[in-house]
């Protein structure tokens, strides 16, 4: 009848050692951002577009000539097109979303020192990023992919045709793909400006002008016209995003520009991101 | 002691409900007082009322016998080091130090000699000329060091001013205290290293919830503590032998045993005890390697102190 | 856990950043049980940890830890040590039981598993009420016990901890100390204690390391080192010490003054009893409270070494 140590005890249990050592940091911190109330509201504002989309896609493939006549565009064919279309109208939702969940994932854990705490464990600064980076990932699916996703679903099992499948087949692929893009521009963006600046209006002020909204895109525009050069339109990250998303899904939106150049500086947004992001999180700063 | 340098009469000092600093009477003279407590018993309040720059709720501090509230001029003898860490960070430490000796009113010479004294004293002589922004935090409570004895004041308030120092700057600085109370000086300083405390002065004052627990020499409030008997730990050949020797001596409350050669000796009555240990000692004839009393340093007195205050 | 000779071994380390060299060639053997880190600011106290814990390459030379090496094993190292960092590092919006599970995972233990140990460990700091309160409202004292309970979740091999008692007050400062000890004492965890409280590292290691200037400038025991076996003693007390230094040099010893006493240098027999007569002589109006063999202290040498 042994009395228990009720002090510091030993644990022999395992320490796992997966390549997704990047995977509890992401869980946490969608854990941490989901309960709070503005974000479930936003949530569901991201759903109220695709589920109009829903309606309409009813009204095309079944309903009659009158509830055609009222949604508009009438005798349009669905295809891939108009899924292009239900990603397209999140558009807003996602800046919203990119700026809410985003701005402060690295900016706090530096105004905090806390990144002491991740580098004392067994994590590179890839698994740091990469986790962060799962955090505003988690929500894009959750607003963009999954959304189109059981739209395109809910398409299939109210027009199961062969043709329709054949117009449509390849919708999975390009959404997936988008998203990732989106996830990889968006993302490392945000979490590049959150680690450069301390504080939410710079971080959010900075994204929407990188982003390329609000009187930065109508410069961009302006400059276009009055030069009649469309690479101008290269600037705007967020046009690029547009015209490489549309070329996925088989239709290209700007004549004058071909989407690979619009794809290229999507890549060099990337890798410039991740560079900052590698000069900012450095293990040095650990130990000090 | 002469009239004291720095009397509080029933200070009291409130922020809105919550009680800063409680009645709290004391007198403190020249030389070096360490000012010890817990985390938010006071004695950041009870500094900055000391030193003028907050004004009693009630009571009042008389400096070289005036109040302070009413002699704006008397902050010409006053030297604060306050805890937070708040300087001009654009400025060089000695430019910062010669701009606040011109605010104290000394012209331009005089104070750019007395800025070069103080940064000599604390040995910030080398980093004076760099901008204090580029300081570890060990030079920055150097600087603020210096700042509150550039001027020649007569009387210092030094709050924690060893925190994020390394070891040979705390060294340093502690000399540079020691020589403050040789000169006449009047220094109060609070440190959380009772060690430290110990090495500067053997004059402290002890506060606890706003009031005051405990004035004056460590050792005399240290034998005015009854609860807690006095144990000495005594090194010798053979403890049982020396125990049973030891065990007559009607001042000595127990004896225990710790290993073969050491024992632990327990006395309610210090004084007449360790006036007659070492006729005991050489009495009992087994062979002694030393002996030290184990609680007689601030530290047990503290915890003693503090403790039994609850 | 098998044997070590040494808990962390460099050979002829050289850490620089740029063309700024912080170490200069560090050969090192730290024996496994409780070491204090000293040094100087600038010291090279912070590059010496981080280049341990494999955070920054090494120019030169080697380092292993728990037998791992630094640059290959960065990984493998942290997983078996626990880091309490000396800034806050605490981000508000969680609990404590949330952060020190987040750290256990992060480790890599699972989340039922670091779940279960997080609660065990914050019992064992001492934030057993506490832990479901948003740390955002903690005092200083309960950041750096929520600090160790993070590096313990795992329970890790070595320990390692940078200032952990700095801004507490004496009974805090003793509480986290006597964790250390009782990890490193009872427990079988290595501990590394980087700091500039000379009396932290006396309360709970076994050796010290003084870094200075890049360079180990001294290892040696925490225990001081006796100066002359029965021949030098330190004594204080209460009394007339004035008499007391007068009739020890009438005997021929040779007497210095200290803080807090007197320092007997014996002139012929070893052994306390000369300094006993003398005492005894003077009865009852000096009261000696201490009488042991003098050493050097921790202070003297660290003073010694980096000057």
């Amino acid at each position: 009848m042994p009395i228990h140590d009720q002090g510091y005890r030993h644990w022999d249990g395992e320490i796992r050692q997966h390549p997704l050592r990047w995977w509890p940091i992401a869980q946490r911190g969608v854990m941490a951002v989901l309960p709070q109330r503005k974000v479930i509201l936003l949530i569901v504002l991201a759903w109220l577009g695709p589920l109009v989309k829903g309606v309409t896609l009813y009204g095309k493939l079944r309903a009659t000539d009158l509830l055609t006549q009222v949604l508009g565009d009438k005798g349009a064919e669905v295809g891939a097109k108009f899924f292009w279309g239900a990603i397209d109208q999140q558009g807003f939702i996602v800046l919203l979303f990119v700026v809410l969940v985003g701005s402060n994932l690295i900016a706090a854990d530096r105004r905090f020192k806390a990144l002491q705490l991740y580098f004392s464990k067994p994590l590179t600064p890839l698994d740091y990023i990469l986790g962060k980076l799962g955090i505003v990932g988690t929500f894009l699916v959750l607003t963009v992919w999954m959304p189109v996703m059981l739209l395109w679903i809910f398409g299939l099992m109210i027009e199961p045709t062969a043709e329709f499948f054949g117009a449509v087949w390849f919708v999975p692929f390009s959404l997936t793909l988008y998203t990732l893009l989106l996830i990889a521009v968006a993302g490392l963006l945000i979490l590049a400006l959150s680690a450069v600046g301390q504080k939410g209006v710079f971080i959010a002020g900075a994204w929407i002008i990188l982003f390329g909204y609000g009187p930065f895109q109508l410069v961009i525009l302006l400059l276009r016209e009055l030069s009649g050069q469309a690479f101008w339109s290269l600037l705007s990250v967020e046009r690029d995003l547009e015209h490489v998303g549309a070329w996925f899904f088989g239709n290209a939106t700007d004549p004058e520009l071909h989407p690979v150049a619009s794809l290229a500086v999507l890549l060099v947004v990337v890798a410039a991101c991740y560079a900052v992001l590698r000069r900012r999180i450095r293990p040095v700063e650990v130990v000090l | 002691m002469n009239a004291p340098v720095l009397e509080c009469q029933s200070l009291t000092r409130w922020y809105g409900q919550v009680i800063g600093v409680s009645t709290v009477d004391c007198q403190v003279g020249p030389g070096v007082t360490g000012l010890l407590g817990l985390n938010g018993a006071g004695k950041s309040t009870l500094f900055k009322l000391m030193a003028g720059q907050l004004r009693p709720s009630l009571g009042r501090v008389l400096l070289l016998g005036h109040d302070l509230s009413h002699h704006r001029g008397l902050f010409r003898w006053i030297g604060f080091c306050p805890e937070p860490d708040a300087l001009y960070e654009s400025m060089t430490g000695r430019e910062m130090l010669v701009y606040l000796l011109r605010l104290q009113g000394f012209d331009a010479p005089e104070s750019e000699r007395r800025a070069q004294l103080a940064l000599d004293r604390t040995h910030l002589a080398d980093a004076a000329d760099r901008p204090v922004a580029g300081y570890s935090k060990g030079m920055r409570q150097k600087i603020k060091l210096a700042q509150a004895l550039a001027h020649d004041p007569k009387v210092l308030f030094l709050d924690e001013p060893f925190n994020g120092m390394d070891p040979v700057s705390r060294y340093e600085s502690m000399e540079l205290i020691r020589a403050l109370g040789r000169e006449g000086k009047t220094v109060m300083v609070s440190s959380h290293i009772l060690h430290e405390v110990e090495e500067m002065t053997s004059i402290i004052l002890l506060i606890q919830n706003g009031q005051i627990l405990a004035e004056g020499n460590i050792r005399e409030i240290r034998d005015l503590v009854e609860r807690h008997p006095h144990q000495v730990r005594i090194e010798c050949e053979d403890a049982r032998r020396l125990a049973v020797d030891l065990l007559p001596m009607e001042e000595v409350l127990g004896v225990k045993v710790e290993a073969p050669l050491r024992l632990v000796v327990e006395t309610d009555r210090p004084r007449r005890f360790f006036g007659r240990l070492p006729h005991a000692l050489l009495s009992s004839g087994v062979k002694v390697r030393g002996f030290q009393t184990l609680d007689d340093d601030l530290k047990s007195l503290f915890e003693y102190l503090v403790e039994d205050a609850g | 856990m098998n044997a070590l000779r040494s808990i962390i071994r460099t050979r002829g380390l050289v850490q620089a950043y740029g063309p700024k060299i912080v170490l200069r060639g560090i050969d090192l053997d730290v024996p496994p049980g409780a070491s204090g880190l000293l040094g100087p600011n600038g010291a090279g106290k912070s590059s010496f940890l981080r280049s341990i814990l494999g955070l920054v390459p090494i120019r030169e030379g080697r380092a292993e830890v728990l037998g791992l090496d630094s640059q290959r094993d960065a990984l493998a190292i942290r997983r078996r040590i626990g880091l309490v960092p000396e800034s806050d590092c605490l981000v508000p919006g969680m609990n404590a039981v949330e952060m020190t599970a987040y750290c256990g995972q992060l480790v890599g233990m699972a989340r039922d598993d670091a779940l279960e140990r997080a609660h065990q460990v914050l019992y064992y700091v001492g934030l057993g009420e506490a832990r479901y309160r948003d740390l955002g409202g903690y005092s200083q004292g309960m950041k750096q016990r929520l600090k160790l309970a993070q590096a313990l979740v795992h329970d890790p091999d070595l320990l390692l901890l940078d200032e952990p008692t700095n801004g507490m007050d004496p009974p805090g400062r003793e509480a986290i100390l006597e964790l250390i000890r009782d990890v490193s004492r009872n427990k079988g965890l290595h501990v590394i204690l980087s700091t500039h409280l000379l009396p932290d590292v006396e309360e709970t290691c076994d050796q010290v390391i003084v870094l200075h200037e890049g360079r180990v400038a001294e290892t040696r025991p925490v225990a001081k080192s006796i100066i002359e076996a029965g021949r030098v003693f330190d004594v204080a007390g209460r009394g007339d010490f004035d008499r007391l230094r007068q009739l020890l040099m009438d005997a021929g010893h040779s007497v210095e003054d200290r803080d807090d006493g007197l320092r007997v240098t014996l002139n012929g027999a070893l052994g306390v009893e000369p300094i006993l007569q003398v005492a005894e002589s003077m009865g009852e109006e000096l009261e000696l409270r201490h009488l042991v063999e003098a050493g050097h202290s921790l202070q003297d040498s660290f003073m010694e070494a980096v000057r």
